[in-house]
C-alpha cells in the first residue's frame, strides 16, 4: 500500500551537524546527486557503498534532518509527502530511523521516551494496550539480551556502541513502524549481538514493515533476506541487483563498480 | 486524573489580575523606622525579650552595609517597602472558616486537597501572618509541635528564646539577617521530639499578595535526637511592577542521629527580590537534606548552609535554579565541616534562557581536625541559547590533609542532534526540548513527592514556553 518513493533527490549538507555527517564536507556541499529509489511495502532493500558515498545522508534526509537540505526532488511515503514534512510528522506517519550515532539523553530512560512517544502515534501497534506496553518493552529487551537496568538508565548515556545499536532496534520494534531505515546497525556489534538484532529486523519484515538497511558489509545478509541491493557512490545509485551483488562486493570490493 | 498540585502554580501569569483588593486590619506605614519595629512587636503582643531582639536587630540593620559581593541590589529601596500587613485577626483551624477570597486563592493551587491527600500538617501564610494551621492528631499526640512562629513565641517561649537567632543565624551577621530580625513575621515552628519519625511531610504555603510589600517569615525547625521529619515550603506572589521583597530566615537544628529534609519550591513573581538565609546545624550522625527549586523572582540570593558539627554528620544539597529573561539567580550551597568523618554532597542544577543569569556560588570549608571528611560538589548548567549566562564561583578552604573532595562543573546545551533524535521518535520540537530539560532536572525531581515533581515540571515547561526554538 504505502510505497516509499524517492525521485531525483539532490541534497546538500549544511553545517553545523554531527561530526559523522560533517566529516570531510564544507557547508552546502552537494552529497546526493539525483537519487531514484522505490521501496514497495514490506520489501527489504540494502544500500551499500564506500565511506563518504552519502548513505547516512540519505537516511537522515528521509527523516528531514535540519542539516540535510533538499535542493531538488521529492520523497513520498504513500500519500505523505515527506520532503515537505517535519521530522516528528514523518516519524508519526510510521517512517522511523535507527541512527548510526544515537544521542545520549541524560535523565531520560528508554522507557520514559517510549511511553511518551507511543502516545503520539494515532495508529498504535496491533493489539496495543498502554497497560501492557511496559511489559512489551521488557520482553523486547529480553529478546535482545539487554538487562532490565538498561530500561531505567539514562538513554545511551555511557552505553557501549553495541548497546546503543540494540536500543535503536528496541525502539523501532516497539513503535508503530511502517517503514524503517536502519543506518549501519552492524558496525560495533559482535556476531552474537548482530544475530539478535537481525532477528528483530526479521520480525519487522514479517509484520510487513518496509526496510532500508544501510551498511558497509554484507555480513548482516546472512540472517536477513534482502529483496534488492543498491550501490551508492558519489551520491548516486550506480548499480542495483539481487543479494548476489552484495556477495560480489564482498569478494571483489567496490572498485570494479566505482571505476566503471 | 487530577493532579493534587503544589502551592506554586497557576497564578503568577501576567498583570496581577489574580491579586486581591487590599483589606488589612493592620498595616504598618511604608519604610522602616524604630517606630515600625516597635509597632510590629506591639501588634503581636510580644514578650520583652523578642521586642529587644527586634530593636537590637534594627540597630544592626542601620549599621551594616548592603552586600556588594553578589547580584546588583541597587534597585532595592528599603524605604519603599511595607514591612507588615495583616488581613486576619486569628488563626483558622478548619478550612471552612477561612474567608472565601483567601480560600479561593489557595484552592487554586490545591492546598486543602493536598492536605487531605498526603500531608501530616499544613500552615498557610497570607502576607505577614499565618492564617491557617493544622496538624494531624496522631502527631500532636506524639508531642510534635507545628505552628506558625508567632504562635510559638506565645506558646513555647522557652524553646523559641533558646533557638531564635541565637546560635544558628545571628542578626548581626549581615544587613538582610538584621532586617529580618527587626521585622520578621510568620513562618513555621516545628519541633519533633526524640525518636519520633514523622513519616508524612509537613507543609507550609506562603503567599505574598500586596504590592511593594515584604515577607519576612522565620522558620525554626528542631529535630531532636533520633527523630526524623520532612518539611516542605512553597512560596508565590502575583505580578506587580513595583519591587517587593522576600527576606526569609530558616534555622534548623538536627540533633544526634536525627534527620531533616527541608524542601522548598519558590515561584516568585518577576519583580521580587528574594534574599534568604538558611542554615542547619547538624550534630553527631545527623543528616540534613536541602532540596530547592527556585523559579521566578527578579533577583534571588540563596545559599543554604550546613554546619556539620558532630562526628559523622552528613549534608546533602540538591538545587535547581531557573533564570529566564531579566532574572538573576545567585544560588548555591555552603558546607562547613567541623568534625571527623563528616560528609557532604552538593548537586546544583541551573537552567538559563532568554538572557537570564544563573550563578552557582558555593563555599566548602573543612577545618583542621575534620579527619576523613568527604565532599563532592557537582554543578550542571543547561543553556539552550547563546544569550544567557552561567557562572560558577566555588570557594574552597581545606585546612585538614586527610580529606576527600571533588568538584565538577559542566555546562551543556541542547544540541540540534539531540532534538532531531527525539523528534525522530515522534515528539514535536517543543516536546523534545522539554524532555531534555526534564531529564536534566531528574536528579532533583526524583527526590520530590510526586505532586511536587509533576508541578515543578509543569512550571518549568510553562516558564520556558515560547522562549526556545
Amino acid at each position: 500500500m504505502s510505497t516509499l518513493t524517492i525521485k531525483n533527490l539532490h541534497v546538500t549538507l549544511e553545517s553545523p551537524g554531527t561530526t559523522a555527517l560533517r566529516a570531510g564536507y564544507g557547508a552546502g556541499k552537494p552529497i546526493l546527486n539525483g537519487i531514484n529509489l522505490t521501496l514497495p511495502k514490506g520489501k527489504t532493500h540494502v544500500i551499500m557503498g564506500p565511506n563518504g558515498s552519502g548513505k547516512s545522508t540519505l537516511g537522515n534526509t528521509i527523516l528531514r534532518h535540519p542539516n540535510c537540505k533538499i535542493v531538488k526532488g521529492t520523497i513520498a511515503f504513500g500519500k505523505n509527502k515527506l520532503s515537505s514534512m517535519k521530522t516528528d510528522e514523518i516519524a508519526r506517519a510510521g517512517v522511523l530511523l535507527a541512527l548510526q550515532h544515537p544521542q545520549a539523553v541524560s535523565g531520560v530512560s528508554v522507557t520514559n521516551l517510549l511511553t511518551i512517544a507511543v502516545r503520539k502515534f494515532s495508529e498504535k501497534p496491533k493489539n496495543f494496550k498502554m497497560a501492557h506496553f511496559r511489559n512489551d518493552i521488557k520482553d523486547t529487551a529480553k529478546a535482545l539480551h539487554m538487562p532490565d537496568e538498561f530500561l531505567s538508565r539514562s538513554l545511551n548515556d555511557g552505553f557501549s556502541g553495541g548497546e546503543k545499536k540494540k536500543m535503536e532496534i528496541l525502539q523501532l520494534s516497539l513503535l508503530p513502524a511502517k517503514c524503517v531505515i536502519i543506518d549501519e546497525i552492524d558496525s560495533g556489534l559482535d556476531i552474537d549481538a548482530l544475530k539478535l538484532v537481525a532477528k528483530q529486523i526479521t520480525k519487522l519484515r514479517a509484520r510487513g514493515v518496509s526496510i532500508i538497511i544501510i551498511t558497509h558489509y554484507n555480513r548482516i545478509l546472512r540472517w536477513i533476506k534482502a529483496d534488492r541491493v543498491h550501490i551508492l557512490h558519489k551520491g548516486k545509485i550506480i548499480e542495483s541487483g539481487t543479494e548476489a551483488l552484495a556477495k560480489d562486493i564482498e569478494k571483489n570490493g567496490y572498485s570494479e563498480y566505482i571505476d566503471a | 486524573m487530577k493532579t493534587v498540585a503544589a502551592p506554586i502554580g497557576g497564578w503568577t501569569k501576567k498583570g496581577g489580575s489574580d491579586a486581591l483588593p487590599d483589606r488589612f486590619i493592620h498595616r504598618a506605614k511604608r519604610g522602616i523606622t524604630r517606630e515600625v519595629v516597635e509597632e510590629i512587636s506591639a501588634i503581636k503582643n510580644e514578650p520583652a525579650w523578642m521586642r529587644e531582639l527586634r530593636l537590637k536587630s534594627y540597630e544592626d540593620f542601620l549599621r551594616l552595609p548592603v552586600p556588594k559581593w553578589g547580584p546588583d541590589l541597587r534597585g532595592l529601596h528599603f524605604d519603599e517597602i511595607t514591612y507588615y500587613q495583616r488581613t486576619e485577626e486569628g488563626r483558622y483551624k478548619s478550612w471552612d472558616e477561612v474567608p472565601s477570597d483567601i480560600k479561593n486563592t489557595f484552592e487554586k493551587i490545591g492546598v486543602p486537597q493536598a492536605e487531605r491527600a498526603f500531608l501530616a500538617g499544613v500552615i498557610g501564610q497570607y502576607e505577614s501572618e499565618g492564617f491557617y494551621q493544622k496538624l494531624r492528631p496522631k502527631w500532636e499526640d506524639k508531642g510534635v509541635i507545628f505552628c506558625d512562629t508567632d504562635t510559638a513565641v506565645q506558646k513555647y517561649p522557652e524553646l523559641v528564646k533558646e533557638y531564635f537567632m541565637t546560635k544558628c543565624i545571628k542578626a548581626s551577621e549581615h544587613k538582610l539577617a538584621a532586617l529580618h530580625g527587626a521585622v520578621w513575621s510568620g513562618g513555621s515552628f516545628l519541633y519533633v521530639p526524640k525518636g519520633v519519625h514523622v513519616d508524612m511531610p509537613l507543609q507550609t504555603y506562603f503567599r505574598m499578595n500586596a504590592r511593594a510589600s515584604g515577607q519576612f517569615e522565620h522558620t525554626l525547625i528542631i529535630v531532636d535526637e533520633g527523630a526524623s521529619v520532612q518539611y516542605i515550603e512553597g512560596c508565590t506572589a502575583p505580578i506587580y511592577n513595583t519591587s517587593s521583597l522576600h527576606v526569609a530566615v530558616v534555622e534548623i537544628f538536627v540533633k544526634k542521629g536525627a534527620r531533616c529534609r527541608y524542601t522548598t519550591i519558590q515561584n516568585w513573581s518577576k519583580d521580587v527580590y528574594n534574599l534568604n538565609t538558611k542554615r542547619s546545624i547538624v550534630e553527631e550522625d545527623g543528616i540534613q537534606e536541602w532540596v530547592g527549586g527556585s523559579l521566578g523572582s527578579k533577583t534571588t540570593m540563596l545559599y543554604p548552609c550546613s554546619i556539620l558539627k558532630g562526628r559523622g554528620a552528613r549534608a546533602e544539597h540538591l538545587n535547581i535554579a531557573v533564570a529566564g529573561p531579566g532574572q538573576h539567580k545567585d544560588t548555591g550551597a555552603k558546607v562547613i565541616h567541623l568534625a571527623p568523618q563528616t560528609s557532604s554532597t552538593v548537586i546544583s542544577k541551573s537552567i538559563s534562557f532568554g538572557g537570564g543569569i544563573s550563578t552557582y556560588r558555593g563555599q566548602l570549608k573543612i577545618v583542621k581536625g575534620a579527619k576523613g571528611a568527604t565532599s563532592h560538589v557537582q554543578c550542571d548548567a543547561l543553556m539552550p541559547d547563546n544569550i544567557s549566562v552561567s557562572n560558577t564561583v566555588p570557594y574552597i578552604t581545606v585546612d585538614e590533609e586527610d580529606v576527600t573532595i571533588g568538584h565538577e562543573a559542566k555546562v551543556g546545551r541542547i544540541s540540534e542532534e539531540q532534538v532531531f533524535y527525539l523528534m525522530s521518535r515522534g515528539l514535536t520540537e517543543e516536546e523534545a526540548i522539554n524532555l531534555v530539560v526534564q531529564g536534566f532536572m531528574e536528579p532533583v525531581i526524583k527526590t520530590l513527592p510526586l505532586e511536587y515533581a509533576v508541578e515543578l515540571n509543569r512550571l518549568i515547561t510553562m516558564e520556558m514556553a515560547g522562549s526556545l526554538g
